[in-house]
């Protein structure tokens, strides 16, 4: 084939004439093509080994360029752009997409579910025998430790942690691990386990949570690093750690909620006692003023009165020197009139009778005594029920 | 005959390219790589670059990726050294470390490499967490945790088995998750609702506490304004009565009147309303009423 190309040519013209029914290797197409086979296929030869002398890497990627398989001196890692290069076998590219965003998650693949709550499960095995919880220390557990018990000195969280990386160095990148990806993803998790065990639950689950996505990010860098996977990690989320869903027995999540709900209720009850103390005070204070401002009052009347007390005595003087006893006899009638004016009044004047008289001084009395302010003599008195 | 130029030219290159096929080959910056002749092993080659070979099936190359490969061992259940069950799941990173050994132990194959390692692993595991208690583990307690420790004694235990036996090294050990079996989980589940309810407990308490203390410390505060203001209302009270005594030197003129008219001052006031008097016959001005009932005509003052 190699020696006589035509040859075949000339079969496969035989073959077209038999088939379309007419001369198809007299055409002027066959001809052209019987005296320039040799020359289009070293062409196109030609064209694809010329091919392989240029590479365009696109943006967001970078190329990796080897010499007879190793790295090439000049510049390894190709930068997006247009590149000339030894044609293939001698120089190879190999693409990576350094420049995008790589994620993985560390714990729970989350499911797609708009509302994430505690108590639902959010989770494709969070409530099946393989969910995945993972262990976390306890400050009171580890100082309450006594190796004589069994009692487990540890807790369980449900964990989903995303993480995101960025290749940023190619060469590490690609000729240190077999798989980088997979390894970072391990050492990852590695760390992210490491952190927990060493954590107090209830500080990763508060006012720790922040820090510790910051401190479990260094950490896995650090690692990642030192496997030399010239990776850098971006962003580490700790917003889906949580307390497991529990089982049917014992909801875990729903106790959790409970201590929250616990402390809105002891503030509540702080709220309203300051609320009472608020209102007891200003009260108070109010009291005690108008206590001080009647003690005032009561002083100036007080005074004034005694003061008008002892000028209208001045004046008395003067008509009790006239005729003392007139005077006292006469004061006394007029303070009698005045006083005895609404009383009701009983005047026993019988004085010659045994009979003991007794008068119900309670309200219900009789009419006739109240009305007419009559005397009712003694005789009518003895046929009272009351008279004994 | 006359030859095709081209044709011969066609020739020439392809002949070239399988000539440069059956006589060289290259080795990637990623791989290792075992020349062997008639099967017997003739040399490894650990660098990367353009070599040459006899052709096969005179020469044959076994290349191997020689970058570290990630293994990882699926969930076992451990016993700690205080007899806690653990189920414990660790990654190993590896690479071919003598591509002899490691093409004479496993022919090159990586499935079958890892397979090799995975009782080694498994065993190594079992040995150390059978040797460290679960504190070891898991603490809040820096200095009391030696997580770090245990995977360093499971690598080392590894290591030293696999180094010279099948040729590879193990160039890092992780523990990638570490858990407890489903029947301790529920357990543990248990004693977390009870931890939480304790916590329930005190901040209700807590609560209440704080609220009583509160209410107390303004009931304390709001009595002692008012007593404050009791105490400041008697003292006022008092220089009152001392300034109104300035005016009672009056009454020393003549004391009787005085008296006497102090006690009809304070007559007057308590004979109110619904009081009821029962007065007798000698009161005056009711002793005039003698004379009108007739009986006792005698102590009439009419009759005086």
């Amino acid at each position: 084939m190699l020696g006589q190309p035509g040859g075949l040519i000339t079969t496969a013209a035989q073959a077209l004439d038999y088939q379309f029914g007419f001369k198809v290797s007299e055409t002027w197409f066959y001809k052209f093509l019987e005296k320039a086979l040799a020359w289009i296929i070293l062409l196109q030869l030609c064209v694809l080994f010329l091919s392989t002398t240029f590479v365009i890497i696109e943006p967001g990627g970078q190329g990796l360029l080897e010499h007879f398989g190793r790295p090439a001196q000049a510049g390894a890692v190709l930068d997006p752009g247009w590149h000339l290069k030894w044609p293939w076998p001698i120089d190879k590219v190999y693409r990576y997409q350094t420049r995008e965003i790589q994620g993985f998650v560390v714990g729970e693949e989350p499911d797609k579910e708009e509302t994430v709550l505690w108590t639902r499960p959010h989770f494709s095995k969070e409530e099946s025998e393989d969910a995945s919880e993972m262990l976390v220390a306890s400050r009171e557990q580890t100082a309450r430790e006594d190796n004589s018990e069994k009692a487990v000195p540890a807790n369980l969280l449900t964990v989903s942690i995303p993480m995101q990386y960025q290749i940023t160095n190619l060469l590490a990148w690609a000729y240190n691990h077999a798989d980088a990806d997979k390894l970072l993803q391990e050492l990852a998790n590695r760390e992210v386990v490491r952190y927990l065990v060493n954590v107090d639950l209830d500080h990763i689950m508060s006012d720790g949570r922040l820090a510790a996505a910051e401190e479990i990010r260094q950490r896995v860098q650090t690692r990642a690093n030192e496997a030399k996977l010239g990776v850098s990690i971006v962003f580490v989320g700790l917003q889906d750690i949580h307390p497991p869903l529990g089982n049917k027995r014992t909801q875990v999540a729903g106790s959790f909620e409970a201590v929250v709900s616990a402390i809105q209720q002891k503030q509540t009850n702080i709220l309203y006692a300051l609320a009472y103390q608020a209102e007891k005070i200003p009260s108070a204070q109010a009291e005690a003023t108008n206590i001080i401002a009647q003690a005032h009052n009561d002083e100036i009347t007080r005074i004034a009165v005694a003061e008008a007390e002892a000028g209208q005595f001045t004046n008395q003087i003067a008509a009790y020197r006239v005729s003392p006893s007139v005077y006292l006899q006469r004061s006394y009638l007029e303070t009698l009139a005045r006083a005895l004016g609404p009383v009701r009044k009983y005047i026993l004047t019988a004085t010659n009778t045994q009979d003991i008289v007794i008068l119900n001084l309670e309200q219900n009395i009789r009419e006739d005594l109240l009305l007419g302010g009559s005397i009712l003599p003694p005789d009518i008195n003895k046929s009272s029920p009351t008279h004994k | 005959m006359k030859r095709n130029p081209i044709t011969i030219i066609t020739g020439a290159v392809l002949a070239v390219i399988f000539v440069c096929m059956l006589f060289t080959f290259q080795v990637r910056q990623t791989e290792v790589a075992v020349v062997t002749t008639f099967g017997n092993y003739s040399r490894s080659i650990t660098n990367a670059g353009f070599q040459f070979r006899l052709p096969w099936p005179i020469q044959k190359i076994y290349e191997f990726d020689n970058r570290i490969q990630t293994f990882e061992r699926k969930f076992d259940q451990s016993f700690t050294k205080d007899q806690i069950s653990l189920i414990i799941s660790v990654y190993v990173g590896w690479r071919v470390a003598d591509p002899r050994m490691f093409l004479e132990s496993f022919n090159g194959d990586v499935t079958k490499a890892e397979q090799t390692l995975e009782p080694v692993v498994r065993n190594a595991k079992s040995g150390v967490i059978g040797q460290t208690a679960f504190s070891d583990l898991i603490s809040t307690n820096q200095a009391e945790l030696r997580f770090d420790e245990v995977e360093t004694k499971m690598l080392d235990a590894i290591q030293a088995q696999v180094r010279r036996t099948y040729g590879i090294q193990i160039e890092i050990l992780g523990v990638k998750r570490l858990n407890l079996p489903a029947s301790v989980t529920s357990t543990v589940f248990e004693r977390m609702r009870a931890e939480r309810q304790r916590l329930v407990s005190k901040y209700q308490s807590e609560g209440e506490r704080a609220a009583k203390v509160i209410r107390a410390t303004a009931d304390g505060q709001a009595n002692e304004i008012t007593a404050r203001a009791k105490s400041e209302a008697i003292k006022i009270a008092g220089e009152a009565e001392t300034k109104a005594a300035e005016y009672y030197e009056t009454f020393k003129k003549e004391p009787d009147l005085a008296v006497f008219w102090f006690q009809l001052k304070a007559l007057e006031p308590s004979l109110k309303e619904r009081s009821s008097l029962i007065l007798g016959p000698q009161t005056v001005p009711f002793n005039l009423l003698n004379g009108v009932s007739g009986n006792n005509a005698t102590n009439s003052p009419f009759q005086k």
